[in-house]
């Protein structure tokens, strides 16, 4: 899978790069150049090197811990390992068929946590890039400079996000890190006093929801020139599709389009994902490359999350989402597909959806009375996939006779895009890099190519306010010509 | 009943003859921190976090007969600041990962943790290797998460008469044992309805299927805090013993 | 005077008398010449105290282990005013919340010499205020094994004082 400017010639130098995995946890990222005596990008590449080990360490656990374990992979969509464990856990089980109060709290959940998910992302972290431009002053590009100059739009994000959150509390009993999942079910259903209080605020959050689908929009077909090209290059799709074709966030077959738009499988039993799906690791990153057999390593990587799931499905099951899902597929003949800024868009039009969702299934009696777990025979291997709010996620696990974890492998979404960010990385360096000067302006680009996929790494941006990152020019000799580092506070150094 | 007292923290408190002063104290509806005493099970005493300064002297309330006239303290600084360095040392001894446990808000070191104002344990973390047992078909043995109290011994022994479980090894390497020639819980003859199962103050011996059923907010400590439940505790015991 | 729970009595103080009023004695002492580093024959009884622990209570079967690691801690020339401080903690737990007379005495030879000869202690204190027990780089063996890695970029090498 080496691409235009993955590598360059001399693999010795490239193995210069600071990787630092302890200091590095989630929102950690780095991204290295290699120019030549001309000036010329020769390599690009963007690291994750944060190691979590989560795969190592549930090792020996019995296995219904697994729900609540994973999800302290992450402090923003703890959710998505929590239901993506959870359902592995369910085959693991035995229990095929989930009683419908199970699967409709499960599915509340997950609309709370695609809705402040997506309204965390859009508002408090690319909203400034979005409503400022690229090139703004650092001071400018911030959450609190949005809450300034656009307090209207700065309180809806905010109270979009809040619902969300809420909806998780009721459900899984906290914020961050509850639980509502166990082997076969949940652990309970709504009381009434619950729903009413959801339903309090979900037309406002629906309405919201759309406005801010408006905003995506507007911003997108403003600057539709540059935002048409920006990091925009086709690719495979995937994600989860439901039996008829429809978005389907919680469950379905597995579907996958070319970067021509064929099919190259559909509805496929995820429960056998590898025949579908290989990895490879590359010595650089921390994170593994995953991509589709049928297309090999080398041309078979593909994009996950908004974009991908709103070009991949056939339709989306709420009628105001769906309206709007039209609207970006019919933009300029299709431009949005291979557009990485587009994601903010699809983004939004996903958390209308989950608001419409929520809405849905608030009048749904199935969460207030029924039967919460159903039991079965108890199997070897489960494996568990949803559409996280970055993409498709991937449990699978293997236990014992004595019901304790084997073996597990997970893929994240945002491991699903790794090539991805790196592709985008390596456009906006070679359009955007200035000869050896290194501006700050650059290194804004590539974290905006980085960001519009949402990569989980962002999660320290989303608390602190700015992605840590570093940006090295090496010529050809490996030696570094310049070096500009943006810590978490958001001030930039130069060295 | 001739008004027998003892003070507590100058508080009067009443006593029958035999009685503890940990009884005593529960009875009077005053809550002394403690983890391996538990009403019905015996006066054990190894655990120290309920210990007292009894005229001037420490000592383990749950072993210490009350006395007419003994002055006890107990909310004094200096025996806060030993509780906390207890239950601090029994964090760092070993593998207590609360987020993870499915014994949260039912633990019962976790919550005396929180009465007694626990933050960061002071101490170096052992990080001990230790086996996780889940032979049993109906019950799993975590020894991560054992604290040593020895009331499943007790339990196992004196209430379900099968002597399950034993404490093997010395020192920081002491380790709870099951009866069983293999050394598995599933050779033994336990039951997961047993009394040594339902006792545990801690995740260490949990019954299969129980793992997080109670949502977040139903759960023991979340609807009243451990010093409540501790008192009501009491209070059954002693109902029981009436008949 | 009379095994490692008893008496530390330096040569300062050769003038008292082994007798019930001054140093009880029960029966049995030990000598040490000037040679000899007082810091490594507490820390022998530190190990001794932490082996003899039957494990029963909590104080004692912890804080003597805890008091070992310290010491240990200490000799690697990693200790801190800090780890001093916590010795204290640890000796006034051992002495006030034990279950019988080992525990209560355990820390003695340590609270003893500290006092009587504060120099074999203060040279092995790296730092004046805090020094972590743990090692950050020993902590990434299993990642560098997982990933094959061994080269410089992939250890952590804390900064010297």
């Amino acid at each position: 899978m080496a691409a235009p400017l993955e590598t360059a010639s001399d693999p010795e130098r490239l193995r210069r790069v600071a990787i630092e995995p302890v200091t590095r946890v989630e929102g950690h990222g780095k991204v290295t150049l290699l120019l030549d005596e001309a000036n010329r990008v020769r390599q690009a590449r963007f690291h994750i090197v944060e190691f979590r080990g989560f795969e190592k360490f549930v090792q020996g656990r019995p296995y219904w811990e697994v729900p609540v374990m994973v999800q302290r992979l992450c402090g923003i969509c703890p959710v998505s390992h929590h239901l993506a464990g959870g359902k592995a856990v369910d085959m693991l089980a035995g229990a095929t068929a989930l009683t419908p109060t199970a699967e409709k709290m499960r599915r509340l959940l997950h609309f709370g946590q695609i809705l402040q998910s997506h309204a965390l992302h859009f508002f408090h972290l690319s909203s400034p890039d979005l409503l400022f431009g690229f090139d703004a002053p650092v001071e400018r590009r911030s959450v609190f400079a949005v809450a300034a100059e656009f307090p209207d739009i700065a309180k809806k994000g905010i109270l979009l996000r809040k619902y969300g959150q809420e909806v998780i509390r009721v459900t899984a009993g906290k914020r961050v890190h509850g639980s509502l999942v166990v082997p076969g079910g949940v652990n309970k259903r709504l009381s009434p006093q619950e729903r009413d209080y959801l339903l309090a605020d979900i037309d406002r959050t629906v309405e919201w929801s759309a406005e801010a689908v408006a905003i995506a929009r507007r911003l997108y077909e403003e600057g539709r020139a540059r935002h048409n090209g920006f990091a925009a290059f086709p690719s495979p799709l995937l994600s989860l599709v439901r039996d008829d074709g429809a978005l389907d966030l919680y469950h379905g077959g597995l579907r996958a389009r070319g970067a021509d738009g064929a099919t190259l499988f559909d509805h496929e039993d995820y429960a056998t994902y590898w025949e579908l799906l290989h990895e490879v690791v590359k010595p650089w990153s921390y994170m593994k490359f995953p991509f589709l057999r049928a297309l090999g390593p080398d041309a078979g990587w593909y994009r996950v999350g908004p974009l991908a799931r709103l070009w991949n499905c056939d339709f989306v099951p709420t009628p105001r989402a769906e309206a709007e899902r039209r609207a970006l597929l019919d933009f300029e003949g299709g431009a949005t597909r291979a557009a990485t800024l587009a994601y903010h868009w699809a983004r939004m039009i996903e958390m209308l959806h989950a608001a419409e969702g929520i809405r849905a299934l608030l009048a749904d009696p199935d969460l207030l009375q029924g039967e919460l777990v159903v039991k079965g025979e108890r199997r070897y291997r489960g494996v568990g996939v949803i559409e996280a709010p970055r993409g498709t996620l991937i449990h699978h696990y293997r236990i014992n006779e004595d019901d304790q974890i084997v073996r597990c492998n997970l893929i994240v979404s945002t491991t699903h895009n790794n090539e991805a960010m790196n592709e985008a990385v390596r456009r906006v360096a070679e359009r955007y890099l200035d000869g050896r000067e290194l501006t700050e302006g650059l290194l804004n680009h590539i974290e905006v190519a980085i960001r519009a996929y949402d990569p989980c790494l962002s999660c320290a941006t989303h608390a602190l306010g700015q992605m840590p990152l570093a940006v090295e020019l090496r010529d050809a000799t490996g030696a570094a010509v310049d070096r500009l580092t943006r810590d978490a506070d958001g001030g930039v150094r130069r060295g | 009943m001739s008004g027998r007292t003892f003070t507590l923290d100058g508080q009067p408190v009443p006593f029958t003859e035999g009685e503890t002063v940990m009884e005593a104290a529960l009875a009077a509806g005053v809550y002394i921190p403690h983890l391996c005493y538990r009403p019905g099970y015996g006066h054990h005493g190894s655990c120290k976090v309920c210990t007292v300064a009894i005229d001037g002297h420490n000592a383990a309330s749950c072993t210490t007969r009350a006395r007419e006239g003994m002055a006890v303290e107990t909310a004094t600084p200096e025996l806060a600041d030993m509780r906390r360095a207890l239950v601090e040392m029994l964090f760092v001894e070993g593998n207590h990962t609360c987020p993870a446990c499915e014994k949260s808000g039912e633990c019962e070191l976790q919550a005396v943790a929180y009465h007694i104002g626990m933050a960061a344990p002071r101490f170096d973390f052992f990080f001990p290797a230790r086996d996780l047992d889940a032979s049993h078909p109906d019950v799993i043995l975590d020894r991560n998460r054992c604290i040593l109290c020895e009331l499943c011994v007790r339990a196992s022994r004196d209430v379900d008469g099968k002597n399950v479980f034993a404490i093997g090894g010395r020192g920081i390497r002491a380790r709870l044992i099951v009866n069983a020639a293999s050394g598995r819980l599933g050779d033994t003859d336990l039951a997961k309805d047993d009394a040594a199962v339902r006792v545990c103050p801690v995740g260490a011996i949990l019954r299969k299927g129980d793992a997080y059923t109670k949502p977040v907010g139903q759960r023991t400590f979340d609807l009243r805090p451990i010093a409540a439940v501790a008192i009501e505790e009491a209070r059954r015991e002693r109902e029981r013993r009436r008949g | 005077m009379g095994g490692p729970s008893g008496t530390c009595v330096p040569w300062r103080e050769f003038e008292r008398r082994i007798a019930f009023e001054d140093v009880p004695s029960a029966g049995a002492f030990m000598v040490f010449s000037r040679g000899r580093d007082m810091f490594e024959v507490a820390r022998n009884f530190a190990h001794f105290f932490a082996h003899e622990s039957c494990g029963f209570c909590t104080p004692c079967r912890v804080g003597t282990s805890l008091l070992a690691n310290t010491m240990d801690k200490l000799a690697a020339g990693k200790g801190s005013a800090y780890d001093m401080q916590r010795m204290q903690t640890l000796m006034r737990v051992l002495l006030s919340m034990s279950h019988c007379g080992l525990g209560h005495t355990a820390a003695k030879p340590v609270v003893q010499t500290m006092a009587a000869f504060p120099d074999a202690y203060e040279r092995r204190l790296k730092r004046l205020d805090f020094e972590p027990a743990f090692d950050l780089d020993a902590a990434l063996a299993t990642a560098r094994h997982i990933t094959g890695r061994d080269d410089d970029w992939a250890h952590i090498v804390s900064e010297e004082a």
